[in-house]
């Protein structure tokens, strides 16, 4: 064998199926890349591919300035979901969250209030992902699918025209969403949340919000108010409540 | 789940007066029969000296352009290249680097 085969991606099915020519979406897309990654999580087993269909599908969100000045200023931006039937009557829901707003970005962007709402409506796993950790995304698909009953998926997907930045650090700025802990990588099995990626050392916010330029017109008062919240939270999931 | 239209039975004989207002794609699958994608400006390309084989481009490319030559070396399709670069970033060995096609 050479040698050069032991490195992991190799290890994964090199078949596509979610193929280029079937998608429109612009170049260093979060949705797509989470999407292959997902259909590459499922592709071991053909009878989980055929269940799947998209309960909402995935379209380019127009920021706000490219919105202006047309209909669709009042229009709820809804995230992309797909939705996966497991044998009986269980499903597995993962949603694509880009956080497309049609207004300027408010720190409200940052709550997520959709895993903590399918906790409590009795969803058996929950987990949140994101593509810049491809095998820890994989993992969890195939456990939301081996698990009995609902389960549900979040996956954090950077969007270069959303939210302004250059396409080439899609995969850097998801990596730095979770290293800052804004969008932390968790699942809750039995009501309390395990941290899957736990950073020893956590960066600033800062460092997160100024790579990309949705967030020029936050002052240093916010983004401050912001760290407080974010840390909250995070020492909170530390202890394993959600 | 979400209502399926059916595709269209006169393909091809399409012209500008079935258009709807605004342009707007009520069918499914209208990308299926294009080239994908007009060429990009930069495209990515492999020193094989540097590159040591681990995939990572592969793993991360959005468009699944990046396949594995049997030499176990890697490269892009450029028919679906759209020259995002995430290949050149997120590699550790610095093995790729964007250039304009030749």
């Amino acid at each position: 064998m050479d040698k050069f085969a032991l490195y992991v991606p190799q290890l994964l099915p090199f078949k596509e199926h979610f193929l280029p020519e079937a998608h429109r979406a612009c170049m260093g897309c979060g949705i797509a890349l989470g999407v292959r990654q997902t259909y590459k999580a499922l592709e071991e087993k053909n009878e989980w591919m055929e269940g799947a269909h998209w309960e909402v599908p995935f379209k380019q969100p127009l920021p706000g300035s490219l919105i202006k000045g047309t209909k669709e200023v009042g229009e709820e931006t809804r995230p992309a979901l797909l939705q996966i039937e497991k044998d009986g009557q269980a499903h597995l829901l993962i949603c694509f969250d880009n956080e497309a707003v049609t207004a300027k970005p408010t720190p409200a962007v940052f709550k997520k209030a959709f895993p903590a709402a399918a906790v409590a409506r009795g969803f058996h796993y929950v987990a949140t992902a994101c593509p810049s950790y491809p095998f820890d995304l994989i993992d969890k698909v195939r456990r939301g699918m081996e698990s009995e009953g609902n389960s549900y998926i979040h996956i954090l997907s950077p969007c270069p025209v959303g939210w302004d930045f250059e396409s080439e650090f899609t995969v850097q700025i998801g990596r730095f969403a979770v290293e800052s802990a804004i969008f932390p990588l968790y699942e809750v099995v039995t009501g309390s949340p395990r941290l899957t990626i736990d950073h020893p050392k956590i960066r600033p916010v800062e460092q997160y919000i100024h790579l990309q330029n949705r967030f020029n017109h936050f002052k240093k008062k916010e983004i401050l108010a912001i760290q407080a919240e974010v840390d909250s939270h995070y020492t909170k999931l530390q202890e394993g409540k959600l | 789940m979400a209502k399926k239209i059916p595709a269209a039975k006169t393909r091809g004989k399409h012209t500008w007066k079935d258009t709807k207002v605004g342009c707007v794609l009520l069918e499914e699958g209208k990308a299926k029969p294009f080239e994908p994608g007009e060429k990009p400006l930069l495209v990515p390309l492999w020193d094989k000296e540097m590159c040591v084989r681990c995939g990572l481009c592969y793993l991360f490319c959005p468009d699944a352009a990046i396949k594995r030559s049997d030499d176990g070396y890697y490269e892009a399709t450029l028919d679906y290249c759209k020259g995002c670069g995430i290949c050149h970033q997120e590699c550790w060995f610095g093995a790729i680097s964007m250039m304009e096609e030749a």
